[in-house]
């Protein structure tokens, strides 16, 4: 479900009035956000919902078991109920059998369709039989095996669950999201090598969204239960629907456990004017980022890039398509735009979240702050998708050693850390290419010992600033093109070409448009140092920034739902 | 609640209204196109008769005036065809009607120009009404369009007839028959009349933006809802997979497309019973200022040549970059694109000397 669809709206009205109806019980109101939460995520495809339960167990079996040597009979019936059952409702159920109308709602079922045949056409055990019976077995084993854990000394125990939860989460996100890839380069290496390949060695595989999101953020907690930073949770539900929690399940941020877990434990604060108004501002000020700019925006990137991106890096005609752009002002502005669109997206999303969440009495931790002010890269990433970035920081770099083993180990940390930052993104060289090049920038940063300080004279941190906005702009190039051949082509042209066209000054005026606004308000935060200056203005200045945002989320967005571009990652 | 908030809660509610409107015309002024309509004694929209309105957008400012018959144009028009006289009846929606054109400009306008440059002097009645799809025009065609006695009865085919046939439930396909489902589809036509009896009204839906932009979204949101409450759960699928582009069968065979078929194959059937000629035009779809397509089902017509089809997409091709489309004003026909669409159907219909029987 998507937070600028039409059903999002009544979806969480409906929920929001429950929710509130329950405002005296703690174990009810969880309950109905786990519930909602799984219903917003199968609204997309209700199959990988099981890939989130399967998560969801792993983590929370494995971090009690790190802490206690035991889990309760109680606890093991509960959860092995609770999987298989998911596995048979959503992935051996078939849901394309009940048949819907408008917002869903259920008109009929075609009962002769609702379960697949035990057998498949060529005579093979169906897939979807087939999961269910190795979810039954796996958690038999699982059972075993942690049944004997209760002998095992402590570390060996922690360690191996640790383990566990590693391995299970990275094969879950290796295999949706990353198996093509490698196949794909293994079969090119190949047929380099040795001047054959293997034959269908890739698998039609979709990306189940969010997948990124919510396994870095179970990752995380088990983590941190390893390092005995986080007290496991012991109650399923609970920890289900921290996991699963609707406002930021596909986008993000990438909740720690120490953050959100706990306030899913006590009951949540009642809803104040000033919370209200705070969460409505949010809401507003994100449909507005997303409706208004980021998807307006996404036409000027669009009209330039998108002639290139069937380019293919393997494709022999790629010489002979597009030339070298002549105005290379065009894709200056272009860039400028993307800049601007994929900040508007993905922080609008956040936005929305964070407001959603500050309605129902939850903290989600600021995923943007003013980006593109920063002066180094390192200050850009302290403010760019801010949950990953730590996260990264504290999981991978740290882990990695961080900056205790001297400069080459220090900027060799940096730059795996990057290079698996921008493979996170996606699959794709382009990404990695990303990674590798703010990976780059950091350690050259570090070792000139390039940074802007608070007391640097104005025409410093101008020049630090124009710079890191370049800087920020190339890094985009490789994030956007979705070949190597255009990065190629449009780097010679932005620079060996930079001219205008008529095309120049078109985007140009249809960025300022849509962008106006976005740019004044950005300037204005800056100057008062407020995320949020609205609020200490005078009651009509707030009432018309209001009507401008309101009126520009719905009147000025395209037509037809705009998918968020982090859903993708 | 103290006087001072309750002032200040009006005037803020009242300064919202004033300054939403101010928005929209600064910064995304909204096409005004009010639709007169009234329902019909047999059970459809019909455009109220003797009316005078404005059409104003960002694009141009269009009077639309309607005769006795609600049809677009300034005199009245007679059931008896005069001796001599060749008549050509049209049937369709907005396009037809000629949204965005004046009178003269409209396709079927152009259509009468060039035949009477040919030397043939017809007579064309433009009995579109704006958001008809196939059933409506079938019913209006039956009740009314072969009262005039025409020579060629041309329905101007539009890609949302697939949906409107849908959406208004008049007609359906039972094992492929088409069958009448419903005796009327008046969606908030007899309000509509009503409301526009009123000159207060009639000034909010012609001059107020807010209004205007608050009432499409409304209503798309409206028929978005009755596209799918209104059909079966088999043609809600068919429906689905075919907005969805998942069709899983080939082009033609989807339950709209069949529908529309079978509705333009009876319409057929009664002009030939009446001894008239039956043509569709197809008014492309426009994707950008180069890019144009149909979404008529035109490769099973050619298949089982049934219907006798103008296609003017090559015409638009050549004109490739030109302002076909109004693009502020809901896309519809400059007086370029009427003057293309009204040549190439003079040209089939000379072609195939449809009017020299």
């Amino acid at each position: 479900m998507l937070f600028n669809s039409i059903e999002f709206p009544i979806f969480f009205g409906v929920v929001f009035t429950l929710y509130c109806m329950m405002r005296s019980r703690l174990l009810w109101q969880n309950v109905l956000l786990l519930i909602a939460s799984y219903i917003f995520y199968g609204w997309w495809d209700v199959r990988f919902l099981f890939l989130i339960v399967l998560s969801t167990a792993i983590d929370y079996s494995t971090s009690l078991m790190m802490v206690r040597s035991k889990i309760s009979v109680a606890k093991r019936i509960q959860l092995f109920a609770f999987v298989t059952l998911s596995a048979f409702a959503f992935v051996v159920v078939r849901w394309s059998a009940v048949q819907t109308g408008w917002f869903r709602v259920p008109t009929g079922v075609e009962w002769q369709s609702v379960l697949p045949d035990a057998y498949d056409s060529t005579g093979r055990i169906s897939v979807e039989w087939l999961i269910l019976i190795a979810t039954t077995i796996g958690l038999l084993l699982f059972n075993v095996i942690t049944g004997t854990m209760a002998r095992w000394s402590d570390v060996a125990r922690r360690r191996t669950c640790l383990w566990i939860s590693m391995i299970s989460n990275l094969a879950l996100l290796g295999f949706f999201k990353y198996f093509n890839f490698f196949a794909e380069n293994f079969a090119e290496l190949s047929q380099t090598l040795l001047g054959t390949a293997p034959s269908q060695l890739t698998l039609d595989i979709v990306l189940p969204v969010g997948i990124s999101f919510y396994t870095f953020q179970t990752m995380s907690y088990t983590i941190d239960v390893f390092r005995g930073e986080v007290e496991p949770s012991d109650d399923f539900i609970e920890f289900a629907a921290y996991v699963a929690f609707f406002p930021q399940l596909v986008a993000g941020p990438i909740e720690r456990g120490k953050h959100l877990l706990p306030q899913f434990r006590k009951p949540r604060p009642r809803l104040t004017l000033d919370a209200f108004s705070e969460g409505g501002w949010l809401i507003g000020w994100g449909l507005f980022k997303k409706m208004a700019v980021a998807d307006r925006m996404g036409f000027i990137v669009n009209e330039t890039f998108s002639p290139f991106d069937q380019l293919s890096n393997a494709n022999p005609e790629m010489l002979v398509t597009p030339a070298v752009p002549d105005d290379g002002l065009t894709l200056w502005v272009a860039l400028f735009a993307f800049a601007i669109q994929i900040y508007c997206d993905f922080s609008g999303y956040t936005d929305i979240a964070r407001g959603t969440a500050k309605w129902m009495g939850f903290d989600i931790m600021l995923n943007f702050n003013l980006p593109y002010i920063s002066r180094s890269p390192s200050e850009f990433w302290r403010r760019w998708h801010i949950s990953l970035s730590t996260w990264l920081r504290d999981y991978l770099y740290i882990g990695l050693g961080g900056n205790r083993g001297g400069r080459l180990a220090t900027y060799r940390n940096l730059m795996l850390t990057m290079l698996l930052g921008g493979l996170w993104h996606g699959a794709a060289w382009n990404f990695v290419l990303w990674g590798a090049f703010h990976g780059g920038l950091l350690c050259l940063y570090r070792a000139f010992s390039v940074e802007s300080g608070a007391k640097d004279p104005w025409p410093r941190k101008l020049m630090m600033w124009s710079a890191m906005f370049v800087f920020t702009l190339l890094g985009w190039l490789l994030f956007r093109a979705r070949n190597l051949a255009t990065i190629a082509l449009f780097l010679q042209s932005m620079f060996l070409r930079p001219f205008a066209s008529e095309q120049t000054l078109l985007d140009i005026r249809q960025l300022l448009f849509y962008a106006w606004f976005l740019i004044v308000f950005q300037v204005l935060q800056v100057v008062s140092g407020k995320l949020n200056p609205v609020k200490d203005w005078h009651w009509f200045v707030q009432l018309n920034v209001w009507i401008f945002i309101i009126m520009s989320a719905f009147a000025l967005a395209p037509i037809g739902k705009q998918e968020f571009i982090y859903f993708a990652f | 609640m103290s006087r001072r908030r309750i002032l200040r809660f009006t005037f803020g509610l009242v300064w919202s209204v004033f300054a939403a409107e101010l928005f929209l015309r600064v910064m995304h002024p909204v096409p005004m196109l009010p639709r007169y309509v009234q329902p019909t004694p047999y059970g459809i929209r019909g455009n109220m008769p003797e009316s005078e309105y404005w059409h104003s957008t960002p694009d141009y400012k269009i009077q639309i005036r309607t005769n006795a018959h609600g049809m677009r144009a300034d005199n009245p028009v007679p059931f008896e065809k005069p001796p001599t006289t060749k008549r050509i009846v049209m049937l369709g929606d907005s396009f037809g009607m000629g949204f965005g054109a004046t009178a003269e400009q409209t396709f079927l306008s152009q259509l009468e120009q060039n035949l009477s440059r040919a030397g043939i002097p017809a007579e064309t009645l433009n009995l579109c009404v704006s958001g008809h799809g196939n059933a409506e025009q079938l019913i209006e065609l039956e009740n009314r369009g072969l009262k005039f006695d025409p020579d060629i009865v041309l329905v101007a085919w539009h890609h949302s007839d697939l949906e409107d046939n849908i959406r208004s439930g008049l007609f359906k396909l039972d094992e492929d028959q088409l069958v009448r489902a419903s005796k009327s589809y008046l969606p908030g036509t007899t309000i509509a009349e009503r409301l526009f009896r009123n000159r207060a009204y009639r000034w909010l839906a012609g001059n107020c933006q807010l209004y205007t932009w608050s009432r499409e979204k409304a209503s798309s949101v409206a028929q978005q809802a009755m596209l799918n409450l209104r059909p079966t759960k088999a043609v809600r699928k068919s429906l689905q997979h075919a907005q969805k582009g998942q069709e899983e069968t080939k082009r033609g065979t989807s339950y709209p497309d069949r529908l529309s078929l079978a509705l333009l194959t009876e319409m057929k059937r009664v002009t030939e019973e009446h001894g008239a000629e039956f043509v569709v035009v197809i008014v492309p779809r426009r994707y950008n200022r180069v890019l144009f397509a149909t979404d008529f089902p035109i490769e099973v017509v050619e298949a089982s040549p049934e219907l006798d089809i103008v296609n003017p997409l090559p015409r638009f091709e050549k004109h490739s970059g030109e302002l076909i489309y109004w693009e502020q004003s809901h896309f519809h026909f400059t007086p370029l694109g009427n003057r293309i669409v009204g040549e190439a159907v003079a040209e089939h219909i000379l072609e195939h000397d449809l009017l020299g029987r």
